[in-house]
């Protein structure tokens, strides 16, 4: 692709995480750690756009590695680092060196933290010790904890109703929890889907996405159509879901040759998504919902609309910016390189 | 990983190397097969998991078997989740804060940041959150059940009433979604206890709530201290292997030199010049051979281990690489002490930093 792209090094320290502010469509953060996470410190850069390119504002290092983020979204200038040694810090930017809270319950690494996007007074975060954990900003102590059972490597709300939370684990399964429902049901769990079970329905000609269970690595929620959401992981296939019918999957996404590892929606486009893998390319799709239905299949094969290949190593971390004309991108990379690039060529391109 | 971890200072090698591992007959294997590795039974815990799950569930449906309610034909999400439409919300809201607000939308947080005592004198911020976006549960389909728990639909988060008494203890800061309350018991409690066919008093179902919510903490902590604790044993033989080899403890340098060497053997046959030239997949050749190895938190060249000043391994993955050595040896306990950082006077004491 000929896209303009912008380029910042965290020498040093490999990226795993990099989120757009949603206040600022200038400020970037991005969560890494030393030796690719196996071994060393973490360290958060809170970085700039400005004249010069992309310059640091401010770091704050942490004793494990950093897996995830999440800004604020009730202040512009703190946000979450989730953390190797189970905890989650919440950092403001006007604080130098330190965090201003410490979460620590998690009995193991915390590997994705998210923050309610409707109330915005609470944030969710998600742990290999097998739980989701709900948690207000004002409070030490968490408010509520999900009991998943296998590492879950990401969490997320859902973006119309503050009582639901997703999240995606190793059992290969998609659970939905309503928090309204009383706790002794289930512990707020109403709907557990799995992922690779291919459904009811033939798939479409051409398309044949393993059905072994694998380890769900990502997963977000449609910003226009809140019942559907995106999921991938080790099998390399993305899959989007309509929760209200889980029977199977809407559409599938086929194209990556190693683990997705991160996944987008647009917040600009209904049908747009994008996606980071451990094949170190970034790829930009459509799922096909906007597009005539050509197969007899109601599974609607995804369209692949453009590929990112500057990344050298694995690509693990992406964002959109949610300003400007819509399609700018952030993505990161164990090459130590944040490059923030323009996708609406490719958006355009599809015809 | 770091203190208060179990996860061992490189289990994040596991994790690479299972996410490489996508082949279907592996995955099959690992989930179904008698002979998985040690560092490939993410099923062992799934399946462990499960029987916890069942177990936990059995302690809640000892009271209320409300798995046939949630689990049963109907489904509250299609009705929770008719949203506005077409409506962009998130961007929608997002836009809303587009100006910057120096003074924080939130003013307890700046209060917090700075004094996080200051917010024990504060009524809860949560109870006074907006939810505009909240679909009304009202809308939801009835949902017919013949226990003495209302639909999901009829439930709805509302903070507590002024003057009556916090069901969650002292804290007056309390997330008054935890209770489960349901607005139609709050506005006609007799009527509702009419519809279903009890005479309780509105206290009476308070208690009953709060007892429910009381059992459910107790179950939690012993589903957690059970995962904590409880290793998947399905047969004597991975009993054999799991007595070995511990399943999630830190690695030593044979076992991680073997999860290194699974994972480089995973990308192979891959002949791009992207992983050929790949620094990590470089690292993990050179941890399978035991070239480098992890000592006091850092990854150093196995040749010079037995040097009283080891040389930090450069994983040359990038320019100008910067390690932080460790301070000393007693800061330097396993993962996340390589460089000890100063409390900060305004952190409340906690041993995780």
């Amino acid at each position: 692709m000929e896209a303009p792209m912008l380029e910042f090094r965290t020498a040093g320290f490999n990226p795993y995480a990099v989120k757009y502010s949603p206040y600022y469509d200038s400020r970037i953060a991005v969560a890494s750690a030393a030796n690719y996470g196996i071994v060393g410190n973490g360290r958060l850069f809170c970085l700039g756009l400005g004249p010069q390119g992309i310059q640091v504002e401010r770091t704050f290092d942490t004793n494990d590695a950093q897996y995830d983020i999440a800004w604020s979204e009730i202040n512009e200038n703190q946000l979450l680092a989730a953390c190797g040694d189970g905890s989650i810090k919440l950092y403001d930017t006007n604080v130098p060196d330190f965090p201003v809270m410490n979460f620590h319950e998690h009995k193991r690494e915390t590997f994705s933290v998210a923050w309610s996007p409707v109330t915005k007074d609470t944030f969710a975060s998600s742990s290999w010790d097998g739980t989701v954990k709900i948690w207000s900003p004002a409070r030490k102590d968490s408010i509520k904890t999900l009991p998943i059972g296998n590492c879950t490597y990401s969490t997320s709300y859902c973006p119309s109703n503050p009582h639901i939370i997703s999240a995606v684990s190793t059992d290969s399964h998609l659970r939905i929890f309503d928090l309204r429902t009383p706790v002794s049901a289930q512990y707020h769990l109403i709907n557990k889907i799995p992922v690779h079970t291919p459904g009811p329905v033939p798939l479409p000609p051409g398309l044949a996405p393993p059905a072994m269970p694998a380890e769900v690595l990502t997963h977000d929620w449609n910003k226009y159509n809140d019942s559907v959401i995106a999921t991938g992981g080790v099998d390399r296939a993305i899959r989007t879901f309509d929760i209200r019918n889980p029977t199977g999957p809407t559409s599938i996404m086929m194209g990556h040759n190693y683990a997705v590892r991160r996944l987008a929606w647009s917040p600009h486009a209904r049908d747009i998504l994008i996606s980071a893998s451990y094949d170190m390319t970034v790829r930009l799709w459509t799922d096909g919902s906007t597009m005539a239905q050509e197969a007899p299949s109601p599974i609607k094969p995804g369209v692949q609309l453009g590929v990112m290949n500057r990344h050298t190593e694995f690509a693990v971390g992406l964002d959109w910016c949610l300003f400007g004309v819509g399609g700018w991108v952030a993505t990161v990379g164990w090459d130590e390189r944040v490059l923030l690039w323009d996708a609406n060529q490719l958006i355009r391109g599809r015809g | 990983m770091a203190e208060g971890s179990k996860a061992g200072e490189n289990s994040a090698a596991r994790a690479f190397q299972r996410h490489f591992d996508s082949h279907p007959a592996a995955q099959h294997d690992r989930l179904h097969g008698p002979s998985r590795s040690n560092d490939q039974r993410f099923a062992s815990a799934w399946q462990n998991s499960n029987q916890a799950n069942a177990e936990f569930l059995q302690h809640q449906m000892g009271r209320l078997d409300l798995e046939s309610a949630s689990r049963g034909s109907v489904s509250p999400i299609p009705s929770l989740l008719n949203g506005p439409g077409d409506h962009p919300l998130l961007h929608d809201a997002r836009i809303r804060h587009h100006e910057p607000q120096h003074t924080g939308v939130f003013p307890a947080m700046h209060t917090a940041a700075r004094d996080p005592f200051a917010l024990g004198a504060q009524s809860s911020n949560i109870n006074q959150a907006p939810m505009s976006s909240v679909v009304q549960p009202s809308t939801l389909p009835n949902v017919s059940q013949a226990h003495a728990v209302p639909a999901f639909g009829a439930h709805q988060f509302q903070p507590a009433p002024p003057g009556q008494p916090q069901l969650w203890g002292r804290d007056t800061r309390q997330f008054n979604t935890m209770p489960w309350q349901p607005a139609a018991l709050q506005q006609q409690p007799h009527a509702l206890s009419q519809d279903l066919g009890q005479s309780m008093e509105h206290t009476t179902h308070e208690e009953i709530r709060a007892a429910h919510e009381a059992d459910f903490d107790k179950a939690m902590a012993e589903w957690m201290a059970q995962q904590a604790t409880e290793e998947p044993v399905t047969d004597s033989t991975e009993a054999s292997e799991q007595a070995a080899e511990p399943q999630e403890g830190p690695l030593g340098d044979n076992e991680l030199a073997r999860v290194a060497q699974q994972l480089v053997e995973s990308v192979s046959s891959d002949e791009s010049e992207k992983f050929r030239k790949s620094n990590f997949v470089d690292l993990m050749r050179r941890i399978a051979a035991q070239e480098v190895v992890i000592r006091d938190n850092n990854m150093v060249e196995a040749s010079q281990t037995d040097s009283t000043a080891p040389a930090v391994f450069d994983s040359g993955a990038g320019s100008g690489t910067e390690h932080i050595p460790p301070t000393n040896a007693a800061g330097s306990k396993g993962k996340g002490k390589a460089r000890a950082f100063p409390r900060s006077p305004i952190i409340e004491s906690d041993d995780s930093m």
